[in-house]
């Protein structure tokens, strides 16, 4: 049980999954570069030749820095990377080279979070500190962002020519915080003195982070009329919060919360008004608010059961499909099959994330782990509920699949701090 | 054979090699998660949880997994490390057998407790039961 | 806590299960629907790379070709405007289709049936492929129509552009051997296009309402060729013959029907003649005689004849048909508007289908065929998968009430002043009834309806010349043309 007395061993099954994901992403490539231009070109090899090298090689040095880490939720996201770079070169090859690039750049951010911080302990010690940093972010974007594509709210944070999305970090601040902060309080939170309409709570002031969260969903909600990451956060919290403390009634509770604030912000915001009008009744909105929604729903349709294969749909019809609509995309090429097979790997990925939760050497490092895999769960969730209509649509990007640079690099940090969880707890593979 | 049926049967083996990919990763897991529960073939029903962890480096509601034969005591080597002053490098062992967990003390220096009632070589120990080694209390619970 | 993880793994997977039930139903369940939105673009992208089937005449020609353009855009090649009404045409967007572009539609683009052949062509992306459609029409038959409707309007000092319908089938199988509606306008800036708002603005502005097909939808009096249909009745019902004899006043009028007054002008006599059997009543195309025929019949028998003939029903066809009657809806059947019908006029109404089917009933011994346009509809691999639907539509009478009326055609066009002397043949017996018909405008209608050759008939015509005057002058010389043509061509 304990691994520092473990011999050194090649990640023989990351390596061997891994291969099969790249020949697959290969494959990929191969039926859009066939549907294309008819035969395979030095650009497509080019491209699958880095990705795969990339791969290959952050394997290789995760196998240095990282011995008897987990060796499968790797291979997993090589995957979901690599259909998402093929469809994002298949709707523009050279957004599709960004992508590479960025994909590039998130195995080494994924290289870098297995050598710093040492351990995943110490980030607890600064616990405050990530809470501040996440919401100086929101406030620089709120009050100094940068609005790229006219959407009227400031998302965006700007430096020479490079802009990110602080939301897609702030995540990752926020989870930290709050483990660290349940794992400390969590007998407090559980427990609970003061009874208020049958509902046993805590003393009032260890209620505050919640209502502090509560406020933060609203306001990125109002604000900056983002209701994904608004969803994101309250969902996070409340699962950590269950979590921790095993009190149900405090997602139910936050739930509700939420939802009257929501309700309240419908009567009272006209564009949160507007969205959620567009949702109920996209085809009143056909050609103006709803026409992204129902494109995507003619390529869902389109792409029936097998698909339309890779380059050979129309997933172009439906604006930024590459971002907030890349699932539509691959929905129309890959059909249900493939959407269902996407799915599982997303499953997958969060089962093996919530196992490393669970058997992760302590509290803090449970509900880091669960925080973490909570992110993806629910950012894929919210997304792709949009994209379906089972919820209002929101721009939050799809993990590993839609094209952008900050949820890209965010990504791999997440993944990178579930590896070292499971370092940690000396699990083998 | 012509480009469009070549494309075409290459997207439905496309498709069967996600679902092959999938296989390999499930099967690896469950293989995985099998392996894991065979390493811990002795692992036992139930969980000691830190009630006070005192001066230790241990912090409340830390919860160690009990193997059937389960030592305690300061030095790391024991199954459960309790690295705090009170307790000695090899204070007790845990016993599961037919169903009920004993408490053995390996002659301690501060001795051992069961619900304040110190142990002399062995007691009974029922879930719920608190135990004190020197001055960290640790309750037996169910898993 | 590892419960707790446990659980939220547990709610996760219920979520990811809601999700992909909401997928199944986009993607399978509604699917359909959403393919087939008229608001779906895809929709369109897909329709507009069928390669949508041809239309042939009889003998291959081609009459609606195509063009792929090379980003794989479908292009309808539309070779005779003749045509245009008959064969309609094709747009993508809210101007739909008619004619046969519209109720072949399923043929021609390819949507008839989902063999495995055409799924597994879905799946390979290759373009759909219509059906291509053999018509019965006879493109150098449909060319003789078109050039005798011009001719003899320039002859009689028509304008070239006054409005016209012409169609001649064969009576034994009813196949349509030609159908021009004049006038009649070029289709290829509306088929297969997709901003046509001008293009349709310009046809609507051609004077005489070019879109509408006369030869299905035209409705006019039928004037003196609906006495056919009243011979036929009354020798069918015995109560006369073709020797029933009418003289003096009986045979020149002016006759009082109801204190309605029907002038001696109308009994078209030869000069100099004060009485006439039935038979030449009929040549002479006399009123008098004809209304007293209508009375002696009475109303219901009457009524029956007209609807053994089909009027009143809506006839089966590839086209949609207007419906022919004698009387308006909601109208009493009067004595006067019974002795006004008798002889064409009153409210009757036909189509010149309707009329070119009455004459084809005569011909073919009492048995009115079922027109018929396809004769024959055949997939890119060469079968045959429908069309010829040929049959009988009804049989109004009896084939020795048929041969008397054939014979009293035949006097029309070759008989003692007989009205119909300008369709003679040389070489061949014709048999035909003119027509003219008082429509309240200036000019009356100009009507003839035909069949020939009268022992064994393989062509009949009806041709009607909208202000033509008499029948005798302009419409008995176009169908004489186009009997020519279908007699020189027939199989």
């Amino acid at each position: 049980m304990i691994s520092g007395l473990r011999p050194y061993r090649p990640r023989v099954l990351e390596l061997s999954s891994i291969i099969m994901a790249l020949v697959l992403v290969g494959a990929a490539f191969a039926l859009l570069a066939g549907a294309e231009t008819g035969r395979i070109g030095t650009s497509t090899m080019l491209r699958l030749a880095v990705y795969g090298l990339a791969a290959l090689a952050t394997s290789l040095l995760l196998s240095r820095l990282l011995p008897g880490a987990d060796q499968l939720l790797y291979p997993l996201v090589v995957l979901l990377g690599g259909v998402g770079l093929v469809e994002i070169t298949r709707l523009s090859p050279s957004l599709g080279d960004r992508q590479l690039l960025w994909l590039i750049v998130g195995d080494a951010v994924l290289l870098l979070t297995a050598v710093w911080p040492r351990n995943v302990g110490w980030l607890r010690l600064y616990k405050y500190t990530w809470a501040f940093i996440g919401f100086a972010l929101i406030a620089i974007t709120i009050v100094h962002g940068a609005d790229i594509g006219n959407s009227g709210y400031r998302r965006w944070i700007g430096f020479h020519g490079l802009y990110l999305q602080p939301v897609e970090f702030l995540k990752i601040f926020m989870v930290i915080f709050f483990a660290a902060y349940l794992d400390e309080k969590r007998e407090l939170l559980a427990g609970g003195r003061l009874v208020l309409a049958g509902i046993r709570l805590p003393p009032f002031q260890y209620l505050i982070p919640l209502l502090v969260m509560w406020g933060l969903s609203l306001l990125l909600l109002v604000r900056q009329d983002d209701l994904g990451s608004a969803l994101l956060f309250l969902g996070i919290f409340l699962a950590m919060l269950y979590v921790g403390t095993s009190r149900a009634i405090y997602p139910v509770l936050g739930g509700v919360l939420f939802a009257m604030g929501a309700v309240g912000a419908y009567f009272v915001f006209s564009h949160v008004r507007l969205r959620t009008d567009v949702w109920l009744n996209p085809w009143g909105y056909a050609t103006t608010g709803g026409y992204q929604l129902i494109q995507g729903l003619y390529a869902f349709a389109a792409g029936g059961i097998a698909g339309q294969g890779l380059g050979l749909g129309n997933p172009n019809l439906v604006p930024v499909a590459s971002t907030d609509f890349i699932w539509s995309a691959l929905g129309e090429e890959l059909g249900l099959a493939g959407l269902a097979a996407l799915l599982l790997v997303y499953l997958l990925l969060i089962f093996r994330g919530l196992d490393i939760a669970v058997t992760a050497r302590d509290g803090f490092q449970k509900l880091l782990a669960a925080g973490l895999v909570s992110v993806f769960a629910i950012q894929t969730i919210v997304i792709i509920g949009g994209n379906t209509r089972l919820m209002p649509l929101t721009g939050v990007p799809l993990p590993f699949l839609s094209y952008g640079g900050s949820s890209i690099v965010a990504n791999f940090a997440i993944l990178g701090l579930l590896l070292k969880v499971s370092r940690e707890a000396g699990r083998e593979p | 054979m012509s480009v469009d049926v070549l494309l075409f049967w290459g997207r439905i083996a496309f498709l069967a090699g996600l679902y092959l990919f999938i296989l390999y990763v499930v099967f690896a897991l469950t293989r995985d998660l099998r392996s894991r529960s065979m390493s811990v073939e002795e692992a036992a029903p139930g969980e000691l949880v830190v009630v006070d962890p005192a001066r230790s480096g241990l912090s409340l509601n830390d919860a160690f997994p009990l193997m059937s034969e389960t030592l305690l005591g300061r030095s790391p080597d024991n199954t459960v490390a309790i690295p705090d002053d009170t307790v000695s490098s090899r204070h007790g062992r845990l016993i599961f057998s037919r169903g009920s967990w004993t408490i053995e003390d390996l002659g301690s220096r501060n001795g051992t407790f069961v619900n304040g009632r110190r142990v002399t070589s062995r007691a009974r120990l029922n879930y719920g039961d608190v135990m004190a080694l020197g001055g960290v209390s640790l309750k037996l619970v169910r898993p | 806590m590892n419960r707790n993880i446990r659980r939220l793994a547990v709610v996760f997977v219920v979520v990811f299960g809601l999700i992909s039930l909401d997928l199944v139903y986009w993607q399978v369940i509604d699917a359909g629907n959403l393919n087939s939105d008229p608001r779906n673009v895809l929709l369109l992208e897909k329709n507009e790379r069928v390669l949508r089937g041809r239309i042939f005449d009889r003998n291959g020609i081609t009459l609606v070709g195509r063009r792929v353009h090379p980003d794989g855009f479908v292009q309808p090649v539309y070779g005779d405007p003749s045509l245009a009404q008959t064969i309609g045409y094709h747009t993508f967007f809210r101007f739909g289709a008619v004619g046969l572009e519209s109720s072949l539609n399923p043929y021609l683009s390819g949507k008839t049936g989902t063999s495995l052949q055409q799924t597994y062509a879905s799946w390979l992306h290759r373009p759909v492929l219509g059906d291509d459609v053999y018509l019965t029409i006879d493109d150098r038959v449909q060319r003789a129509a078109v050039t005798a409707i011009q001719t003899e309007l320039a002859a009689n000092g028509l304008a070239a552009d006054t409005p016209s319908a012409a169609i001649a089938l064969n009576p034994q199988n009813g196949q349509v051997l030609a159908m021009v509606s004049k006038p009649y306008f070029d289709p290829t800036c509306i088929g297969g296009q997709f901003f046509v708002g001008r293009c349709v603005r310009n046809i609507e502005a051609i004077p005489g309402h070019a879109f509408v097909n006369r030869v299905t939808n035209g409705l006019y009096p039928p004037g003196s060729t609906f006495k056919t249909l009243t011979l036929s009745a009354a020798i069918d019902t015995g109560i006369q013959s073709l020797s029933s004899q009418y003289r003096g006043t009986a045979a020149t009028g002016p006759f009082v029907v109801d204190g309605y007054t029907i002038p001696n002008t109308a009994n078209n006599l030869p000069p100099g003649t004060t009485s006439a059997d039935l038979l030449h009543a009929f040549m002479w195309s006399d009123n008098i005689v004809f209304a007293q025929v209508g009375l002696k019949l009475g109303r219901s028998r009457f009524i029956d004849y007209a609807h053994r003939f089909m009027l009143g029903h809506r006839i089966p066809f590839d086209l949609p048909v207007s419906v022919s009657g004698v009387l308006t809806p909601g109208e009493r059947f009067d004595p006067v508007a019974l002795a006004t019908s008798a002889f064409g006029q009153g409210n009757d109404h036909v189509t010149p289908l309707q009329m070119a089917l009455i004459a084809s009933t005569i011909a073919d011994g009492g048995r009115m065929p079922r027109p018929i346009l396809v004769k024959s509809i055949k997939t890119p691999s060469g079968s045959v998968v429908g069309g010829d639907t040929s049959g009988t539509l009804a049989n109004p009478i009896n084939g020795g009430t048929a041969s008397q009326v054939r014979h009293a055609m035949v006097e029309v066009v070759n008989g003692y002043y007989g009205s119909g002397f300008e369709a003679k043949i040389p070489g061949v017996t014709v048999a035909g009834k003119t027509g003219t018909a008082q429509t309240g405008n200036s000019a009356p209608d100009a009507w003839f309806i035909s069949f020939a050759p009268a022992q064994h008939p393989t062509v009949a015509v009806a041709v009607v010349v909208e202000g033509g005057g008499e029948g005798a002058f302009v419409a008995s010389p176009i169908a004489r043309q186009i009997m020519q043509a279908a007699l020189q061509y027939g199989e």
